[in-house]
């Protein structure tokens, strides 16, 4: 597969300023909501550094704990299925479709289910799926994937709403009210939970201790999937088990104020088994994780979906989810994604400033500005590097190395800055050009402001 | 089946041999949240658009009920003993027939505070179905049964108890239209909890 | 107490004028500060791009000149932080790993060790917007990053308010990345410029005319987008201001 280049694409967001305003706003509203519902909980530090902790020692004793977890699911009376990969997962789910002779399917938000590609799968086999979160709806009507993981449609104006659901949902064009958008979708909704042979959601939690899954969303789309057919399928990474209940009660707390900057979810729905007539189904999946369990950026499965990192990072507001081109996008998705393949996202992890705010908003601290480091690195020990930016490194070396080598390099540069004409300067050569002034040369460089003035009576010393 | 069985041992197998260090699991205090439980209960339900009501006792809310609720040509659905709703649980063996409620009537088992939630399960809503496709939603919840965080409402609830456990905060909503907050998204339209005692 | 100065590369090169101020400002409290003058760069353009390997030459040269002081003192943020946090390339002897101790930014070592309590040469009465570079704020946390729910404090802010006359702001955004992000600018321009044209326009909005911060690089970046917009914001390293230069 083709390398993506989230520069580009997201350059193209960027000059679209209506969008980009707008996209920005919105998850800096949230970031904001996030610092004042957190701010008023005096513990919310030590609640971080907690849930870090508990993931640290939970994805350190992993095996044990699925075993505990598979075990308590077994007792609750749900069906566990392993995958050890993306295929794996999908034709799991479709023998389970099979065999319950299933042709409509309405499905909760889940991350896991887009990363193996399982909506596509599931279609071509003649079953009808459903998105029922709003966001997803919106982006699967549109033959797009999310930009967001806990807002989809983010960097969509309520405008290009409006034509969307228009064309395909036979509503007023002109209408762009989000009530009315929203009453669109829970109209046609409504006519597709009455016939759905089964529901399908992602988890947010399993708990290794009840055998229980938790279950995290505001529109309910979830819940009613699960709570009308007579077959509900979940499925869960393997990273995302806690040990215990009372564990639950930091995580709840954590998850949607850093998400949305809400004290919880509107539904925070427990499931411990199917209920009387139902059969209930959790596919329990690695698709690499274990394979990230091992190596040196394990920590990066702490992750517990948040999002607050994106609503934080000022690379991301800008240039929205889809310019990552990845299932995972902004600072998570960066440090995430290369491991699925590091050709194809080798230019990711330079889509960062190194300023840190995504560290300090996760709950769980991910240590995504060190994970960044860290994948540049990888890259470039992997010869997937840009071959301009070896050169342009090597080059770097040679003048840095040593102060006679610096001192010249240092003339040159200056002279070029002082002498050579605007038009070569503010050239297409000259990336800096586009939105910047060049920097006024100074008269001397501190060194030899240093050697006129202080240097003599140094050495007299 | 036997190709399942091989995922589950390959999976555990790989993740038995990842070693990064010794990380003990951390007792998790009970952070104490500031505040009344009742005011903080009711200024967090607010702000997730539920309504609250407060009566003196379980027969005012009862009372409360019956002259409120309007069952005039509107089917009610009743989870609680004491108030009669005009469509019987048996209708809905098959859950997909919640979708006619208008309204549905609940028990709330417990109160958070520091969220505002109520929580509930499959048997305190006759069937989650019915609290979930009904347009207005009615909880009941004793005063003295709202707790005030989260690690103290862990505490009291027995998960594997019942196969749905919820914690309901508000009706319905979603922001993914620009960030602009419906209510009423794919569940209930309206969440009114008539709190007594 | 021997100090040693380490100017860095793009700060010699670019920023005489933060260099000369900071000199003449240790100078001034009575210090005792040696200019080290064939030290050139902290290594952090290579380890920044993930080139730490190719970065151990530079490293090693920064380390040979940098033996013998009590505190090494830099006037830029994010090159204290690389020499801190990120030097683990060449070996750490004990002279790296002390070196890599006693090296301050200005701003720590005028808050933290030698604990300035007064400027009386100081004066600018101005409304001044603060603007704490993220290697600054996040990573050697000289004020309280608005994420981290901890007491707030700000290192920056209590060396600016010595200074006669002088009121600190700040743009909306008070910790908002100004999108410099060191090479981030050049390969990243649109990114990059949008943050920094955000990052100004937020001043204009406050009615901020002045700007100052520990790192110069940020302003290198800020100031250059806004004369390419027209827009009429001064840019100050911290030292002019705490020097008296500014005016």
């Amino acid at each position: 597969m083709s390398q993506v280049n989230q520069v580009k694409l997201g350059a193209r967001f960027i000059a679209d300023e209506a969008h980009r305003v707008s996209h920005d706003r919105c998850l800096w509203a949230a970031r904001m909501r996030r610092d004042s519902v957190a701010a008023v909980i005096p513990q919310w530090e030590e609640m971080r550094q907690l849930a870090s902790e508990i993931k640290l020692h939970t994805l350190s004793h992993l095996a044990d704990y699925l075993e505990m977890f598979e075990k308590n699911l077994k007792a609750n009376g749900v069906i566990v299925h392993w995958a050890k990969d993306a295929d794996e997962h999908n034709r799991i789910v479709a023998d389970i479709f099979a065999k319950h002779n299933v042709k409509t399917v309405t499905k909760g938000k889940s991350m896991l289910m887009d990363e193996c590609g399982m909506t596509p799968y599931l279609e071509k086999q003649g079953i009808a799926v459903y998105e029922a979160d709003l966001g997803e709806r919106i982006q699967q009507l549109d033959h797009q994937r999310p930009s967001h993981i806990v807002m989809p449609a983010i960097h969509k104006l309520r405008s290009d709403v409006a034509r969307l659901f228009a064309e395909k949902l036979g509503s007023d064009p002109e209408n762009d009210d989000p009530k009315y958008l929203n009453s669109v979708m829970r109209r046609d909704m409504r006519k597709n939970y009455i016939k759905v042979d089964a529901g399908m959601s992602g988890v947010n939690f399993g708990i290794a201790e009840t055998g229980g899954i938790v279950v995290c969303t505001n529109e309910g789309n979830a819940d009613i999937s699960a709570a009308l057919p007579p077959l509900y399928v979940a499925s869960m990474g393997i990273e995302k088990l806690i040990p215990r209940q009372k564990d639950l009660a930091l995580f709840i707390r954590l998850l949607s104020r850093s998400a949305l900057g809400l004290n919880i979810t509107q539904y925070t729905s427990h499931y411990h088994g199917p209920r009387p007539g139902q059969e209930m189904h959790l596919i329990i999946v690695d698709n690499g994780r274990s394979r990230r369990l091992m190596a040196e950026h394990w920590e990066v499965l702490k992750c517990i979906r948040c999002g607050a990192c994106m609503n934080t990072c000022p690379v991301f507001r800008r240039t929205s989810g889809l310019s990552y081109d990845a299932p995972y996008m902004g600072p998570i998705g960066i440090v995430l994604e290369p491991s699925y393949d590091l050709h194809r996202y080798a230019r990711l992890p330079y889509s960062c400033t190194h300023c840190g705010s995504c560290g300090n908003v996760c709950p769980v601290k991910v240590p995504i500005p060190k994970l960044v480091f860290y994948w540049r690195r990888k890259v470039v020990d992997e010869r997937q590097d840009e071959p301009v930016h070896r050169a342009e490194e090597t080059a770097m070396e040679i003048v840095l190395r040593n102060s006679t080598n610096f001192q010249l390099s240092e003339r040159l540069g200056l002279w070029a800055l002082r002498a050579l004409p605007d038009a070569l300067l503010e050239s297409r050569l000259n990336p800096w050009a586009t939105w910047h002034d060049n920097p006024i040369p100074p008269r001397e460089t501190f060194r030899q402001y240093y050697n006129r003035n202080h240097k003599k009576n140094d050495t007299d010393e | 089946m036997t190709l399942m069985n091989d995922s589950r041992q390959i999976i555990l197998d790989t993740i038995r041999r990842a070693h990064h260090g010794e990380f003990p699991l951390p007792d998790v205090p009970s952070f104490s949240v500031p505040g009344d439980a009742i005011e903080n209960f009711l200024s967090n339900l607010e702000s997730f658009d539920g309504k609250a009501i407060r009566l003196s006792s379980r027969q005012e809310a009862i009372k409360w009920l019956n002259e409120n609720v309007s069952a005039d040509g509107k089917t009610v659905f009743s989870a609680v003993a004491d108030f009669n709703g005009n469509f019987p649980l048996s209708r809905v063996d098959d859950p997909h027939n919640a979708h006619v409620i208008d309204i549905c009537i609940g028990e709330g088992l417990l109160g958070v505070g520091e969220s505002g939630s109520v929580w509930v399960t499959d048997a305190s809503l006759g069937k989650a179905a019915c609290a979930l496709m009904s347009t207005d939603l009615y909880l009941l919840l004793d005063k003295n049964l709202i707790v005030a965080d989260m690690h103290e409402a862990y505490k009291r609830i027995n998960l594997r108890a019942d196969p749905y456990g919820s914690f309901f905060s508000g009706p319905s909503a979603t922001a993914d239209i620009e960030a602009v907050r419906v209510t009423g998204a794919q569940g209930e339209i309206s969440l009114t909890v008539l709190i007594y005692g | 107490m021997k100090v040693g100065y380490f100017v860095p590369c793009y700060v010699d090169m670019l920023a005489p004028q933060a260099a000369i101020s900071s000199y003449e400002l240790l100078r001034k409290l009575g210090l005792d500060v040696h200019y080290i003058e064939r030290a050139t760069c902290c290594g952090l353009p290579l380890t920044d791009m993930g080139y730490g390997k190719k970065s151990c030459k530079i490293e090693r040269n920064l380390i040979e000149n940098l033996i013998g002081y009590d505190y090494i003192v830099i006037p830029s943020g994010i090159c204290t932080d690389q020499m801190r946090n990120e030097l683990t390339d060449i070996e750490q002897t004990p002279e790296v790993k002390h070196i890599r101790e006693t090296s301050h930014d200005l701003v720590e070592f005028l808050h933290d060790v030698i604990q300035v309590k007064e400027l009386p040469w100081a004066k600018f009465p101005h409304k001044v917007g603060l603007h704490n570079g993220c290697h600054s704020l996040r990573s050697l946390m000289q004020a309280r990053p608005s994420e981290l729910m901890i007491p707030d404090f700000s290192k920056t802010a209590d060396l600016l308010n010595l200074v006669e006359g002088l009121e600190v702001t700040y743009a909306t955004r008070r910790d908002e990345c100004c999108g410099f992000g060191g090479t981030f600018s050049i390969w990243d321009e649109s990114c990059s410029g949008q943050m920094g044209l955000d990052k100004v326009n937020d001043y204009v909005r406050n009615g901020i005319e002045y700007v100052t911060s520990a790192d110069f690089s940020c302003l290198l970046h800020q100031s250059c987008v806004a004369r390419k917009h027209n827009l009429p914001v001064k840019m100050y390293y911290i030292s002019e201001i705490l020097n008296g230069d500014a005016s």
